[in-house]
C-alpha cells in the first residue's frame, strides 16, 4: 500500500489503511517520542496519543511537506502540550556555567543509538525539549521560544545546558566503555 | 568536536533510527481511542437484537404446540371432511340394465381436481382402472395393459374405437367403453366414455357420466406428495473481524491470516404460507413454522475481507402441510364390457370382462412435520468493514451445502380418525445443495481473540431435484436471529 493509498485510506476511515499507517510509521515516530520523554512507557503513551492524533486530523493534511513530516510534527506538538512549564522555568533559574569537554568523534559513532537516546532521555524535560527541538528538529532559538513561551536567552541558556550535560555524559559513557573493553 | 559537528552527529544518529516495539498492541490501543463512540449505539442495537431473540424463540416455543399437540389438528381435520368431501358415502350407481351388468364407475381425478389435480402415472396402483384382457384374435391390444403406464401407452387412440367399421372391409370395429378411472389418471389420453354409435345400431355402453364423478370423488388413491419443505440453512458465517482480537503476524506473513472457531445459535421464522398448484405435487399448502439452529463453525481468514468457512450444525424445522389424507378405499371387482364388435352384417359381439372398481375417500388435513437436519457448508465469504471491533457490519457467502435430513410425519388421525399421532420417520437423506447468505450484526470482543455477535441472516440454499426437472429449495427458515460466540487464533 502506498503513502497516497494510506493517507486516502484513512481520510474515509478504512481501518486496514490506518493500520498500515501505524505499522509503517510508527518506528519513527516512537524514537521521535523517546526523545521528547523519560522513559519508553511514556513515550508509547506520547505515540499512542499523537497517532489518534493524526488519524482524527488527517483531513487536515494538505500535502505540502511529506506525510512523515507531519506525523513528526504533531508527535513533538504532543510532546510541547505535556510538558510543565514550570519544570521548565525552573531549570532556567538553576541555570549555572558548566565547563564543556570536547568530545571525540570517533567515540561518538561508536555509542549505540539506543544509549544515545538513553543519554537524551536522562536530561531534564525542559532541557531535553530544547535540545531536540534545536539539535535535532531544527527550529530556531526565537521559534522555540515561541513554542514554550520562554524569552529567546531563556531557550539559549538552556540549550547550551542540554548540550553541555549530553556532552559530559556521553564523555563519561566512553570513559565507561573504554575501561569495560 | 564543534557544536555545529555535534548536533550534526546527534541528529544523523538519532533522526532516522527506528525503535522497535509492537505493532499489534500499539494498533490495538490506537484503534480502542479511535472508536469510543459507538459504544452507546452499539449498546442499543445489541440490547435490540437481544430482545427480539429472545421473544422470537418464546414464540417458537409456544406457537407450534397446538400444531403437535392434537385437539386443534382433530376439530381441523373434522371440519375438513366436512367441507371438503361431502360425498364421502359414495353411492354406487346401479347397473346399466341394457348391458346386463354394473357398470364401471370410476371416480375421476378430476373430482379430486381441487386437491391433487394430477400426479405422476408411478403413483398410481396398477388395480385402479379396469382389467382389461387382451383381445389378440381382434388384434387388439389396446386394453391389453395392467399398467397405468400401459393403458397410457396402449390407450391414446379410444377415439378409434369411435370410427365406424368400414363395411367394404368387413372387419371388425373395436369400441372400448371404460375408463373414466384411467383416464383421470392419463390427463393426456382423451379417453372418454364413447358415445352410442347409432350409426352402428348397437347398444350403448351406458355409464356414469364423467361430471357425476367429478363432483364426487377421486377415484384413485394417489400417495400423499411429500412436502416440499424449504430445507435448513447452512451455518452461519464469519463476520467482522475485530482487529484488537488478531493474533500477531508472523514474520512475512499477514497478520489478516487467521483460524477462527465459532459456537452459533440461531433462531428464526420460516417461509409464508405458500399455496402451490404443481403438476407433480398437485395443489397442497405449506407453512413453515420456525426452526432453530445450533452449530459449530470453522473460518480462514485469507484476506482482510476475504475469508472461507465450513462447520458443521443441526436444525430443527417445524412445518405445516395441509393436504388431502386417504382415509379409506376400497376396491370391487365389476364385470364391465370392455369390447363390443359390429360386424358388417349388423351382429354386435359383446365381450365382457372384470375391473376393478376403486373408491377412495380422502380429507382435507394437516400435518405437523418435524425435520431433523445436519448441516455441512463449505462457503466463500466476503465481509465489509472487516475491522470493525463493535460496530455494525455485513457479509455475503456463498457455496455449497450438504444437508442431511430426515422428516418425521406427524399425522392428524390415527385409525379411528380421532386421535393424534405422530409416527412416521423418514430415513436419512442426503442433498448437496448450492446457496448463498447474506447477513449483518454486530460483534464485540469480551475477551483476548474472543468475542460475541448478534445478527440477522438471509439465506437461500437450492438443491438441483434428484427426480425432476424442477429445483427445489433446500434451505427454509430464510430470516433468522442469531448469535454466537467466536474464538479467533
Amino acid at each position: 500500500m502506498s503513502e497516497a493509498q494510506i493517507i486516502e485510506g484513512c481520510r474515509q476511515g478504512d481501518r486496514i489503511a490506518q493500520r498500515e499507517l501505524v505499522q509503517r510509521y510508527s518506528p519513527v515516530l516512537l524514537t521521535v517520542a523517546r526523545r521528547y520523554t523519560a522513559d519508553r512507557p511514556t513515550a508509547e503513551d506520547l505515540l499512542q496519543d499523537s497517532l489518534v492524533k493524526a488519524l482524527q486530523g488527517i483531513s487536515s493534511y494538505k500535502g505540502t511537506g511529506t506525510f512523515l513530516a507531519w506525523l513528526r510534527r504533531i508527535v513533538v506538538n504532543r510532546a510541547l502540550q505535556r510538558l510543565n512549564k514550570r519544570s521548565v522555568q525552573r531549570e532556567l533559574s538553576g541555570l549555572e556555567k558548566m565547563p564543556e569537554r570536547s568530545i571525540n568523534p570517533v567515540a561518538l559513532d561508536r555509542l549505540q543509538e539506543e544509549d544515545l537516546l538513553r543519554l537524551v532521555q536522562a536530561l531534564a524535560p525542559g532541557l531535553r525539549t530544547v535540545f531536540n527541538l534545536y539539535a535535532i528538529e531544527g527550529y530556531k532559538h526565537t521559534e522555540i521560544a515561541q513554542m514554550l513561551k520562554l524569552s529567546e536567552s531563556g531557550v539559549r541558556a538552556q540549550y547550551s545546558r542540554a548540550r553541555i550535560q549530553l556532552q559530559q555524559a556521553i564523555t563519561k559513557l566512553q570513559n565507561h566503555q573504554s575501561h569495560v573493553g | 568536536m564543534s557544536d555545529k559537528s555535534f548536533e550534526n552527529a546527534m541528529r544523523d544518529r538519532l533522526d532516522n533510527y527506528r525503535s522497535g516495539l509492537d505493532h499489534q498492541q500499539l494498533w490495538d490501543q490506537v484503534e480502542a481511542e479511535l472508536y469510543p463512540r459507538r459504544k452507546k449505539r452499539t449498546a442499543i442495537w445489541w440490547w435490540l437484537g437481544t430482545g427480539a431473540s429472545v421473544l422470537l424463540l418464546l414464540w417458537l416455543a409456544v406457537l407450534p404446540a397446538p400444531e403437535l399437540g392434537g385437539p386443534a389438528l382433530r376439530s381441523e381435520t373434522s371440519e375438513g371432511v366436512a367441507t371438503h368431501l361431502p360425498t364421502t358415502d359414495y353411492p354406487t350407481t346401479p347397473a346399466a340394465p341394457e348391458l346386463g351388468g354394473p357398470v364401471l364407475r370410476s371416480e375421476t381425478s378430476e373430482g379430486v381436481a381441487t386437491h391433487l389435480p394430477t400426479y405422476p402415472s408411478t403413483h398410481l396402483p396398477t388395480t385402479d382402472y379396469p382389467t382389461t384382457p387382451p383381445t389378440p384374435e381382434l388384434g387388439g391390444s389396446a386394453l391389453g395393459s395392467e399398467t397405468s403406464e400401459g393403458v397410457a401407452t396402449h390407450l391414446p387412440t379410444t377415439d378409434d374405437s369411435t370410427t365406424p367399421a368400414a363395411p367394404e372391409l368387413g372387419g371388425p370395429v373395436l369400441r372400448s367403453e371404460i375408463s373414466e378411472g384411467v383416464a383421470t389418471h392419463l390427463p393426456t389420453t382423451d379417453y372418454p366414455t364413447p358415445p352410442p354409435t347409432p350409426e352402428l345400431g348397437g347398444p350403448t355402453l351406458q355409464s356414469e357420466s364423467p361430471e357425476d364423478l367429478t363432483t364426487r370423488l377421486p377415484t384413485t388413491d394417489y400417495y400423499l406428495p411429500t412436502p416440499l419443505y424449504p430445507l435448513p440453512v447452512s451455518p452461519r458465517l464469519p463476520r467482522s473481524v475485530p482487529i484488537p482480537n488478531q493474533p500477531r503476524a508472523k514474520k512475512g506473513h499477514p497478520s489478516f491470516r487467521s483460524w477462527s472457531v465459532g459456537l452459533q445459535a440461531s433462531a428464526g421464522l420460516a417461509g409464508p404460507l405458500r399455496e402451490q398448484d404443481g403438476e407433480l405435487y398437485g395443489d397442497y399448502r405449506n407453512r413453515d413454522i420456525g426452526a432453530w439452529r445450533l452449530g459449530i463453525v470453522v473460518g480462514y481468514r485469507f484476506h482482510p475481507r476475504w475469508s472461507i468457512t465450513t462447520g458443521i450444525d443441526y436444525q430443527r424445522l417445524l412445518t405445516r402441510f395441509e393436504g388431502d389424507q386417504l382415509v379409506s378405499r376400497e376396491e370391487e371387482s365389476v364385470p364391465v364390457v370392455t369390447q363390443r364388435i359390429v360386424y358388417a352384417d349388423g351382429e354386435v359381439d359383446e365381450r365382457t370382462g372384470t375391473g376393478i372398481r376403486t373408491t377412495s375417500v380422502y380429507r382435507r388435513t394437516r400435518f405437523a412435520n418435524r425435520l431433523n437436519t445436519i448441516n455441512i457448508p463449505l462457503l466463500l465469504g466476503y465481509e465489509h468493514p472487516a475491522f470493525h471491533p463493535t460496530s455494525l457490519n455485513w457479509y455475503l457467502q456463498g457455496g455449497a451445502l450438504l444437508n442431511i435430513r430426515q422428516q418425521i410425519t406427524g399425522t392428524s388421525l390415527n385409525e379411528n380418525g380421532l386421535a393424534y399421532d405422530l409416527a412416521e420417520a423418514d430415513e436419512f437423506r442426503q442433498r448437496i445443495g448450492w446457496g448463498f447468505q447474506l447477513g449483518g450484526g454486530v460483534s464485540k470482543p469480551i475477551k483476548q481473540n474472543l468475542s460475541v455477535q448478534l445478527g440477522v441472516e438471509y439465506r437461500r440454499f437450492f438443491n438441483p431435484s434428484t427426480n425432476t426437472a424442477a429445483s427445489y429449495r433446500l434451505g427454509f427458515n430464510p430470516v433468522s436471529i442469531k448469535a454466537g460466540i467466536r474464538w479467533r487464533f
